[in-house]
C-alpha cells in the first residue's frame, strides 16, 4: 500500500547513492576538518582542545606552500606527457579494425593486473645505478658512470606517465569512437587534406575525451603518494606524500588534517575552474 | 554526342579475398544522372567511394574528364559528395558548414559570403545562415548537405544513399528538389541506392549492381522493362514464375503450353520441345471479367484465392494455371471477393523470356 506521505519513487532510487556520499565523502571531510582544529600533545596523543597552531603553521611556514605548487607543477607536467604520448596511440586504436581493437584494449590494461606498487618498483631496475638504461650506457661507453636518473623530479614523472597512460588513452579512445567518419569524408571531399580534416574535425570532436583524460590524470597524479615515496629523491616534495609523512611517521593527525582540508580545496577549485574553461557539459557528452 | 565525364576502367576493389568490386566498366556523360542501384553489400558505395578518393583501386584506371586520377589524393579531385546521414559538422553554423570548402580554396571573403547565399537560394532555404545542424530538421540538413556539395562548384556530384535517412513524405519532397538542382547546374550526377524507385525516377541511366559486378545497365524504362537477367527482374517487384512449352506459332507470338489445357501468346521466337522458364510482373496482370479477345492477349480462367487492399492499389492471389499467381492492379470500385471466378489477362510483351 502506498500511503499519502510515501517518498517519491525518484529519491527511492538516489537514496543508496546520498547515503553512501554522506557517509563516505561527507562524514570523512568534516571529521578532517574537525581534526584540523584540535591539538596533538607532544606525546602524539590528539586532545579535542580548540587551536589554529595547524592552520598558522601552514600559512606561516612558506614550504607548504612551496610544495604544494611543486606537485601541481609536476601533475601539469604529467598531465601534458600523458596527453601528448596518449593521443596517436587512441587514434591509432580508433582507426584499428574491429578483430585487433579487443586485443589491443586488454593488453593496454594487462599491467594493471600488477601491482601499482610493484611496477613502480620496476623503475628501480631500469633507471638506478646498475640499472637496465645504465648498464647499457656504460656498455655502450656512451658514458664513463653512471647516471643519475632516480630519486628526482623526471623519475617521478616517469613513474606516474607509466601508470596514467592507459587511463588516458581509454579516455582519448572513446572520445575518438564517437567521431563520424563519413564527417571526417566531407570535410577529405571537400578540400581539406588529412591532417586538415584532422584538425577541423576529428580533433575537436575527440575534445570532450582528451579534457576528461587530462582530468582524470591530473587528478589521480596529484594524489599520489607511493610513486613520489618510492622514484622521488630527497630534493622532490610531494604534498600528497607530505601528508603521509605527518600522518603515518610524524603521527600529526591534526596537521595532516589542515594540510589534506588545503589539498582538497585547491584541487576542488581547479576542478571548478576546469569546469568553467572546458565545460563539464562539454566533457561528458562524448559519453553520450 | 556529349563527352565522357567519369570513366572506369576495368576497375576491382578487392578487400582481403573479399571482391568488393569486380571487372567494372562504366562511363558517365557530360551532365549525365547516373543511378546505381542495388541491394547492401552488391559494390554499389564501394564504387562511388572510389571515384571520390576515399577508396583506392585495388587494379583498373579511373578517369575524370579524360585525366587519370587514381593517385589524385580526395582533396583534389574537386568532387561534391552528399553523405547517407548527411555528415555535416556538428559544432559549425550553416553557413560554415557550406562555406567550408570554399575555405580551403582560398576564396576572398566577400565571394564566400555570396556564394554561400547562392547556394543556400538554390536549396531554398535562405534564412538558416545561424543554425547549428541540430537546430534543423532532417531536410534542412539534407539541403544544407547539398547545398555545401555544389558550392564548390564541383566536376562531378556523387550521392551516397541521400535519401534512406529522411522518412518517406519527405524523401519524394527531396527526390524531386535533388532533380531540379542536378538539372539546374547541368552537373554530371552519380547517385547510389538500393531504393527502384529512386533509381527509376530519378536518373537517366541506371546501373544495377550485383556482387560487386555490373548486372546490367539502360534507361530506367530499358532496365525495367526488358530486364536482361532474373536478379534484375525481381529487383523490381514482385515476379510470378511460370514454366511453358512451345507448341505453335499465331502470327508474330507463339503459342506456349503453362498449364494442361491453359495456352498463352508470348511474344519473339522460342526454342521448341523443351520447358522454358515464364517471368510475369505482379503488376503486368489484370484480374477481370469478360475481357475482350484481342489478338497477342491471353485470358486464362482463375479463381480468387485472397485480396490485399492496398489503398489505391489491390493485390489478388489467384489461382491460374494450375498454380498460384499475385497481380497487383488499380483498384476500381469494389474488389473481387474470395473464391470469386474470375479471368486472367495477360498481354504478350509482357511475358519475360531470359
Amino acid at each position: 500500500m502506498i500511503g499519502a506521505r510515501a517518498i517519491p519513487l525518484p529519491w527511492v532510487l538516489v537514496a543508496p547513492g546520498l547515503w553512501c556520499v554522506a557517509a563516505f565523502i561527507v562524514l570523512p571531510i568534516v571529521s578532517v576538518g574537525a581534526y584540523s582544529f584540535w591539538t596533538r600533545l607532544p606525546s602524539g596523543e590528539v586532545q579535542t582542545v580548540f587551536t589554529l597552531g595547524n592552520w598558522r603553521e601552514f600559512f606561516t611556514d612558506p614550504f607548504y606552500v612551496a610544495v604544494l605548487w611543486s606537485t601541481l607543477k609536476l601533475s601539469t607536467a604529467t598531465t601534458i606527457i600523458c596527453a601528448l604520448v596518449g593521443y596517436p596511440p587512441a587514434y591509432a586504436l580508433s582507426l584499428i579494425g574491429p578483430r585487433w581493437k579487443g586485443l589491443l584494449v586488454v593488453m593496454l590494461f594487462l599491467p594493471s593486473w600488477i601491482s601499482y606498487v610493484v611496477r613502480t618498483m620496476s623503475w628501480l631496475h631500469v633507471l638506478g645505478k646498475n640499472g637496465l638504461v645504465n648498464s647499457l650506457l656504460l656498455g655502450a661507453g656512451v658514458v664513463g658512470e653512471p647516471l643519475p636518473l632516480l630519486y628526482n623530479d623526471m623519475s617521478v614523472v616517469m613513474g606516474l606517465v607509466h601508470y596514467l597512460l592507459p587511463l588516458m588513452i581509454l579516455n582519448v579512445y572513446i572520445g575518438l569512437q564517437s567521431v563520424d567518419r563519413n564527417v571526417v569524408d566531407a570535410a577529405r571531399t571537400l578540400g581539406a587534406t588529412d591532417w586538415q580534416a584532422f584538425l577541423a574535425v576529428t580533433f575537436p570532436w575527440s575534445l570532450p575525451g582528451l579534457s576528461a583524460g587530462c582530468l582524470l590524470c591530473f587528478i589521480l597524479s596529484a594524489g599520489t603518494y607511493v610513486t613520489p615515496l618510492v622514484l622521488g629523491g630527497p630534493g622532490t616534495s610531494y604534498y600528497a606524500a607530505l601528508i603521509y609523512e605527518s600522518v603515518i611517521p610524524q603521527a600529526d593527525w591534526p596537521l595532516g588534517a589542515a594540510l589534506a582540508l588545503v589539498f582538497i580545496f585547491v584541487l576542488a577549485m581547479i576542478l571548478v575552474a576546469y569546469g568553467r574553461l572546458v565545460g563539464m557539459g562539454h566533457m561528458f557528452q562524448g559519453i553520450k | 554526342m556529349s563527352t565522357v565525364a567519369i570513366d572506369l576502367r576495368r576497375v576491382e576493389k578487392w578487400f582481403g579475398t573479399v571482391g568488393a568490386v569486380v571487372e567494372l566498366d562504366l562511363q558517365v556523360r557530360d551532365g549525365e544522372f547516373v543511378a546505381l542501384l542495388g541491394s547492401s553489400g552488391c559494390g554499389k558505395t564501394t564504387t562511388l567511394r572510389m571515384i571520390a578518393g576515399l577508396e583506392q583501386p585495388t587494379s583498373g584506371d579511373i578517369f575524370l574528364k579524360d585525366r587519370r586520377i587514381n593517385d589524385v589524393p580526395v582533396h583534389k579531385r574537386n568532387v561534391g559528395m552528399v553523405f547517407q546521414n548527411h555528415a555535416l559538422f556538428p559544432h559549425k553554423t550553416a553557413f560554415d558548414n557550406i562555406a567550408f570548402g570554399l575555405k580551403y580554396r582560398k576564396v576572398p571573403k566577400p565571394e564566400i559570403q555570396r556564394r554561400v547565399r547562392a547556394a543556400l537560394e538554390l536549396v531554398r532555404l535562405p534564412h538558416v545562415e545561424e543554425r547549428l545542424p541540430s537546430q534543423l530538421s532532417g531536410g534542412q540538413q539534407q539541403r544544407i548537405a547539398v547545398a555545401r556539395a555544389i558550392v564548390i562548384e564541383p566536376d562531378i556530384l556523387l550521392f551516397d544513399e541521400p535519401l534512406s535517412s529522411l522518412d518517406a513524405g519527405l524523401r519524394e519532397e527531396m527526390r524531386i528538389e535533388l532533380k531540379r538542382i542536378q538539372r539546374t547546374l547541368g552537373i554530371t550526377t552519380v547517385f547510389v541506392t538500393h531504393d527502384q524507385a529512386e533509381a527509376l525516377s530519378m536518373s537517366d541511366r541506371v546501373v544495377v549492381m550485383h556482387d560487386g559486378r555490373k548486372e546490367q545497365e539502360g534507361t530506367p524504362e530499358d532496365v525495367f522493362r526488358r530486364p536482361t537477367s532474373e536478379f534484375v527482374t525481381r529487383f523490381f517487384g514482385f515476379v510470378n514464375e511460370l514454366t511453358g512449352t512451345v507448341v505453335g506459332d499465331d502470327g508474330g507470338c507463339q503459342v506456349m503450353r503453362i498449364a494442361d489445357g491453359v495456352t498463352v501468346r508470348v511474344a519473339g521466337k522460342h526454342e521448341a520441345g523443351r520447358p522454358i522458364k515464364l517471368l510475369l510482373r505482379a503488376e503486368r496482370a489484370r484480374v477481370g471479367r469478360g475481357f475482350a479477345p484481342v489478338a497477342d492477349v491471353s485470358i486464362i480462367p482463375a479463381t480468387v484465392r485472397r485480396s490485399d487492399y492496398l489503398g489505391m492499389l489491390v493485390r489478388y492471389f489467384v489461382d491460374a494455371a494450375g498454380q498460384q499467381l499475385q497481380v497487383i492492379q488499380p483498384l476500381e470500385g469494389s474488389a473481387f471477393r474470395d473464391g470469386e471466378r474470375v479471368e486472367l489477362r495477360v498481354r504478350a510483351e509482357d511475358w519475360i523470356v531470359l
